[in-house]
């Protein structure tokens, strides 16, 4: 550390890597008309940057988008629930198959939830859940049904095979805000 | 109003601010509350008379400045997609033999879009349909879709009138629709 003196101006003082962060301190001296040095204390430019910094960090951590998966075969039901979802700023995607689902599902990682119309062609909303739970990437992301009949059987066999949830059609923001604290 | 000026008189100036202090209140809005009063008319008829239901509302709460079009981009999807099965079903009924399974998916598929835009008598002359289609009544299937085709047109046309309507009404304050 050296310490080099000026005319009523700036010291430049560096710490050396101090926990690999460097803060450049300017030191101010005013010279009296005595001649002496006289010290001030002044706000620190490179604290602000570390501050911000580290707040830009804390941020960044904290706050991981929930992306939800919507799998509805109908355009009108798929609007419906993305807007449903994203009014709570939830990040979506829809798609209109579970072959289309299980597609994406290994591509993107981060899916916090997989909401599912029961009856599509092809791929059932059943099947995809059995699909997802029999995945041992997978298993882990809540899975809700959705369904415009009643039928208490469909609704066991969804529950028993893992759903997290089953939603009557046309579902609603109420019915979705109960799932917020399901999603992983 | 009845005051007839010259605008090139320097009291038309003050139009305006007569018909604010003898009427309390502007031409302009006069016009305005007039279409407004016509929408809202033809909105009350529309759940009174059974075509539309509760979900109709749902969507107008979804509406907001993000997706302020909202409500008629879900209904255009609707009728996208209706469209298409209707002209599925209307093939499909012309088959020997008969697919009743298929026809049943295919009305399920309506009802479902119907049910989730609120289109109440569309959606209750579905159900008929598939309680024909259940009893593979082939006779009852026909009447019956000629009554789905018939509520599908009117529905159009009637959602068609509203939203040209609203569009020259304007935004329309959430607090003012009845039901709330």
């Amino acid at each position: 550390m050296e310490v080099v003196p000026r005319d009523s101006g700036l010291i430049w003082w560096g710490f050396p890597a101090l926990y690999s962060l460097r803060f450049l301190f300017l030191v101010y001296y005013i010279r009296r008309p005595s001649g002496d040095l006289l010290p001030l204390l002044l706000p620190q430019p490179s604290l602000f940057f570390f501050f911000f910094a580290m707040s830009s960090y804390a941020e960044g951590r904290g706050e991981q988008e929930i992306h939800v998966l919507a799998v509805d075969d109908s355009s009108v039901d798929r609007a419906l629930i993305a807007k449903i979802l994203r009014s709570s700023n939830y990040r979506v995607t829809t798609v209109d198959s579970g072959k289309r689902a299980l597609e994406l599902l290994t591509l993107e990682p981060n899916i916090s939830m997989i909401i599912t119309d029961y009856w599509m062609p092809e791929m059932t909303g059943y099947e995809l859940l059995k699909s997802v739970k029999e995945s041992s990437k997978l298993r882990e992301i809540p899975v809700v049904v959705m369904s415009s009949e009643n039928v208490p059987n469909r609704i066991n066999r969804c529950l028993e095979e893992g759903a997290e949830d089953f939603l009557l059609k046309p579902v609603r923001p109420s019915d979705v805000s109960r799932l917020c604290s399901r999603m992983r | 109003m009845a005051l007839h000026f010259s605008s090139a008189h320097p009291i038309s100036a003050l139009h305006p601010l007569l018909c604010f202090f003898l009427h309390d209140t502007y031409p302009e809005m006069e016009y305005a509350s007039g279409l407004q009063r016509q929408l809202a008319s033809m909105k009350k008829n529309l759940f009174d008379q059974g075509y539309l239901d509760e979900q109709f509302y749902q969507l107008e709460e979804l509406q907001d400045e993000s997706s302020p079009n909202f409500v008629e981009e879900v209904v255009t999807l609707f009728f996208r997609d209706s469209s298409r099965l209707v002209a599925n079903i209307d093939q499909a009924l012309q088959k020997y033999p008969q697919d009743f399974r298929r026809l049943d998916n295919f009305m399920h598929q309506l009802k479902g879009s119907a049910s989730s835009i609120g289109a109440a008598k569309m959606k209750n002359e579905c159900t008929s349909f598939r309680e024909f289609c259940n009893k593979e009544n082939r006779e009852g299937c026909l009447r019956s879709f000629q009554k789905v085709k018939k509520e599908h047109a009117v529905l159009k046309q009637k959602l068609e009138n509203y939203f040209q309507l609203l569009k020259q009404v304007g935004p329309v304050d959430k607090a003012t629709h009845s039901g709330n």
